[in-house]
């Protein structure tokens, strides 16, 4: 008996070591990190959506200047783009952060519960600097650092060349912008291509309209709409614009898959010169640009409307760092290098960014930026879209809107269907009114 | 002889058979394979054609560009030393849940099964990884699968012990055999296919999950194979040929332990060993 | 009893018993508390907040449509599944020349990461994909489709999908069973004249019916918990269509109602209890008769 228990003992032994020899290993992998910050270097870890990652701010070259610099290494955390949302809440729960992130600000504000996790940075040397504040600011404070302050565009992409061959003008209404759409097809190109596989992609028409149509015609809609003293539903516009973008759909005008068809589609589209127009942003422009300068694309406003605005999103894709960040001072000293006059001019160049520092000069823009700058931006004929003062998910309104082209709901049950999400929504966070 | 004649005339039908079916699982699959060969231009035709040209050079690109090497042995070592724990630690307790048949085991019985069923709950694992004190160490995933697949290997082990007769171990150990006689010397020979199988099936789901590593280990450098496939998938949403090289390198490992490990599986027992 | 009693101690459990309560089963009990608050992530306080996170469940007409879509796929995959397992699973337990690599070829689909299934699939399911343009090159084209996106046949085609990964699996689990059975019997039945038909149901059947039970509620329990199918392959769209408990659950969690996501969950826990222990206990005692 006793043997049999020693035996016993000695297996159980055999199972800790198996273990802990998983463990020394471990050690020893992460050793390689610790060895070098025993000659005083340290690591920080950078999270990152992986659909982000050509982000200016994490360019390898970019990282290893900064580690030559300052011994201070930065690990890239990518996290599967479906994932990140989750992935940073739950670190974010229980205390295990990244040492800094990046997410846009206006989602960091309604997923991410900005005051409470993520730290002030008003006092920063470099945001004496900043010539916008206001895009890196949230409850009056800077939380979020970027060398760009140019928010995105949304409207409609078009290629130009074709509308010179076919001899179009870029249209100002909806009637034109169907009349455009017949010419189109009938020279056998498909007008619009709509990838509406990916739901998100059936709100750029209607985020883009509703915001002009209530900034022009109802000024206190979208107030009214969060305050809960009007609901969706019961604005017929709204349901008039949805019906809009169906009929586009409905005339043929668009690619016949659209259910199957996805975004990441769409580069190559332009690029095969199958498709004229698409609702979309101004950085599907800068990817089609990236793969083939020669083909000339632009961007007008929706047309839902005469003489509606080009709409525009909050500036993305900005960093932050965690209150509970183990290194601060390190992540902090990563902010001052990517300000620092020289890196922060690199990345503007670069990217063909709008300088936000007063020190760095903002290069000359593409022709399809510089001419959005003239048109739009300079006479101030932009409109910020819904979503930027949505408070709450939309990823439910995305799914109802794909659902109007899968035949499950019209234009009205759409909305019908959202007020009672938004309703539900709302209420969850504690808005007053619901 | 017309016998045996017939019984050949019956291999050939079902193997034909087989083989027909076998390419409603080919194809696609070819699909793959070819498709990581061509340039990222063919292969968004997504037909079933060979490459124009063998683009060997994808391969290389992903496994440099995607940090393979270090991806694959994290894998190796993450996936290796949980299977190998959860199965000592399964096939020993299934053992006596099944041979013993009390109440406190049958209460076990359940209490293991329901793992198949509730659903894991990551912030409160979390925490009480973080009490431990090795919260984003290696060490602590190792566990976390090992306790994740327990109840998957308990519920097939407990399955599979049932079938062997319980007389055998009685007469072996009247014989003097000691329990681990028993248990190593008779019970594991006769469930060897069933380690087998579990062994794979094991080490298949810890090599392929993606949550664990993302909550769990908070140095990426620590990751494994799948999460580069993910991060590829961002990199080149454009460049299928690459993602379907790096996925052909990360199903590879097991596919090959498959092959390796069919040999236990089809020795299966040696006649008369069961009497019924 | 003593033989038994000192052949079988108790102790062996107790390590794996250690792991698993520690690293799955204590959490996993502490996680179900969460069902009855208001957590999330913009909370300073959670709240206890009894039922209420049932309630609003039950209000939510798609969770109608999500348990719909996931009774039938679990019921179509047990199916499908089991009945395909065991079909290449005695064919390749024969001495066939080509067993080996037949085997690893229905195997490895379960092997792939969930990524190729939406990849390589994605594009074969287009109305003007391969599966439609096979269909109609062979004069089939009143088959064909839109296998992802018309909402009344989406989850069949997920279905489908999934048995096409893992019929390799459950036939894994069978082989393993097949290969215990002695092959005396086949002889003995031979013998006796009996043709393979009868040798099936009389030896087979009744021999296999522990990998039959475990491939039933593996798969059951499955089919039931079905999320990352139907995630990569439509994210339960178009719209809400193709949405099954698991992405319901997801989805809550998106919106960051992490108490309501929980209780979802516990609810399908719950769910998922009450058909299989019955079923276990059912099957258990058969096992025991034969």
């Amino acid at each position: 008996m006793n043997n049999l228990k020693n035996r016993i003992a000695a297996c159980l032994a055999a199972i800790t070591l198996s273990v802990s020899l998983a463990a020394c290993s471990s050690g020893n992998s992460g050793g390689s990190a610790d060895n070098s910050s025993n000659s005083g270097a340290s690591t920080i870890e950078l999270a990152i959506s992986k659909s982000s990652q050509d982000s200016a701010f994490v360019d390898q070259e970019l990282l290893d200047e900064f580690e030559k610099q300052t011994n201070i290494r930065v690990n890239l955390q990518l996290l599967p783009a479906e994932q990140t949302t989750t992935v940073l809440q739950t670190k974010l729960a229980v205390g295990e952060t990244p040492d800094i992130v990046q997410y846009n600000l206006a989602s960091a504000t309604t997923d991410l519960n900005l005051e409470r996790n993520f730290e002030i940075l008003d006092n920063e040397a470099w945001v004496s600097r900043l010539q916008n504040k206001e895009v890196l600011s949230a409850y009056g404070h800077v939380y979020s650092f970027h060398v760009s302050q140019d928010t995105g565009m949304q409207g409609v992409v078009y290629n130009k060349d074709m509308f010179e061959e076919l001899g179009l003008s870029v249209p100002t209404n909806f009637e034109e912008f169907l009349a455009v759409c017949e010419q189109i097809k009938a020279a056998g190109i498909t007008p619009v291509f709509m990838p509406f596989k990916d739901a998100w992609a059936a709100n750029v028409w209607p985020a883009a309209a509703f915001a002009d149509y209530a900034a022009k015609n109802d000024p206190t809609l979208i107030e009214d709409l969060n305050a809960n003293r009007r609901n969706w539903a019961e604005i017929p516009a709204f349901a008039d614009i949805l019906k809009q973008q169906y009929e586009v759909y409905e005339k043929g005008y668009t690619n016949a898959d659209i259910l199957s068809d996805s975004y990441d589609m769409a580069v190559g589209k332009f690029l095969n010169k199958e498709v004229a127009m698409m609702f979309m942003g101004d950085w599907l422009i800068e990817n089609v640009a990236e793969k083939d300068p020669s083909i000339h694309l632009g961007l007008f406003p929706i047309p839902y409307a005469e003489g509606a605005s080009l709409g525009a999103s909050p500036l993305g894709g900005q960093l932050f760092i965690p209150k509970k960040a183990k290194h601060m001072a390190e992540a902090k000293k990563f902010l001052d290098f990517l300000a620092s006059k020289e890196m922060a001019q690199e990345m503007v160049n670069e990217q063909s960014y709008v300088s936000n520092f007063s020190d760095v000069t903002t290069p000359e823009l593409p022709e399809y930026k510089q001419e959005i700058v003239e048109k739009y931006i300079t006479p101030q004929n932009t409109v910020l879209t819904t979503d930027a003062h949505m408070l709450v998910d939309r990823s439910e309104l995305y799914r109802y809107l794909q659902d109007q082209f899968a035949g499950g709901k019209t234009a009205e049950e759409v909305l019908q269907a959202w007020d009672e999400k938004f309703d539900q929504l709302m209420k969850d966070k504690g808005i007053a009114g619901f | 002889m017309g016998f045996s004649r017939k019984l050949a005339l019956r291999n050939y039908l079902v193997e034909g058979l087989l083989i027909l079916a076998s390419l409603i699982i080919i194809v696609p699959l070819l699909m793959m394979v070819f498709g990581s060969f061509m340039t990222s231009t063919e292969v968004l035709r997504f037909t079933l054609d060979l490459p124009d040209k063998w683009m060997f050079s994808n391969y290389v690109r992903v496994f440099e560009e995607g940090g393979l090497g270090r991806a694959f042995l994290n894998g190796l070592l993450i996936t290796g030393v949980s299977s190998v724990l959860n199965i000592i630690l399964s096939s020993s307790a299934s053992f006596i849940l099944v041979r013993r048949e009390t109440k406190l085991t049958n209460m076990l019985y359940l209490y293991f099964f329901m793992g198949l069923i509730a659903p894991m709950s990551t912030i409160t694992t979390i925490r009480v990884v973080q009490w431990m004190g090795f919260y984003g160490s290696i060490t602590s995933v190792i566990f976390i699968y090992a306790a994740l697949n327990t109840a998957f290997s308990v519920f097939l082990y407990s399955g599979f012990i049932k079938s062997i007769p319980k007389a055998l171990d009685e007469v072996a150990f009247i014989e003097g055999a000691s329990m681990f006689d028993v248990f190593f010397r008779i019970v594991t020979p006769l469930i060897l296919p069933v380690n087998a199988t579990v062994a794979i099936m094991v080490f298949m789901a810890v090599w392929n999950d993606i949550t664990i590593p993302l909550y769990f280990l908070t140095d990426s450098s620590d990751w494994t194979m799948p999460l580069s496939v993910y991060n590829f998938y961002g990199k080149y949403s454009r460049d299928w040929n690459l993602i379907f090289a790096n996925l052909v390198l990360t199903s590879l490992p097991v596919l090959i332990l498959y092959i390796f490990a069919q040999k236990y599986i089809v020795s299966g027992l040696t006649a008369g060993a069961v009497k019924g | 009893m003593k033989i038994s009693k000192r052949l079988y101690p108790y102790y062996m459990i107790w390590p794996a018993f250690l792991v698993y309560s520690v690293f799955f089963v204590v959490p996993a009990i502490i996680g179900l508390y969460y069902s009855f608050t208001d957590w999330r992530l913009d909370r300073e306080v959670i709240r206890f907040i009894g039922w209420d996170n049932f309630r609003t469940i039950f209000t939510d007409e798609t969770l109608i449509l999500a348990l719909k879509n996931t009774i039938i796929f679990a019921i179509v995959t047990v199916i499908g599944k089991n009945l395909l397992g065991i079909a290449l699973a005695i064919g390749l337990n024969m001495k066939l020349k080509t067993r080996n690599l037949l085997r690893a070829v229905f195997y490895s689909p379960s092997i792939l990461s969930i990524l190729v299934i939406s990849i390589v699939f994605t594009p074969m399911l287009r109305t003007e994909g391969m599966i439609n343009r096979m269909l109609s090159a062979i004069g089939l084209d009143p088959l064909t489709q839109a296998w992802l996106t018309d909402p009344s046949i989406v989850i069949w085609t997920i279905a489908a999908v999934s048995i096409w990964q893992h019929v390799g699996f459950q036939m894994a689990i069978y082989l393993a069973g097949l290969q215990s059975i002695s092959k005396d019997y086949y002889e003995a039945a031979t013998i006796d004249g009996a043709g393979p038909w009868r040798s099936f149901i009389n030896i087979t059947l009744p021999l296999l019916l522990p990998a039959i039970n475990i491939n039933l509620m593996l798969t059951l329990i499955g089919g039931l918990k079905v999320f990352s199918e139907v995630f990569v392959l439509t994210g339960g769209g178009p719209g809400n269509a193709s949405q099954v408990v698991g992405t319901i659950i997801l989805r809550a969690f998106g919106e960051g109602s992490w108490g309501l996501g929980t209780a979802i969950n516990t609810l399908l826990f719950a769910g998922v209890t009450l058909i299989s222990i019955p079923l276990l206990i059912f099957m258990r005692r058969r096992e025991v008769t034969e």
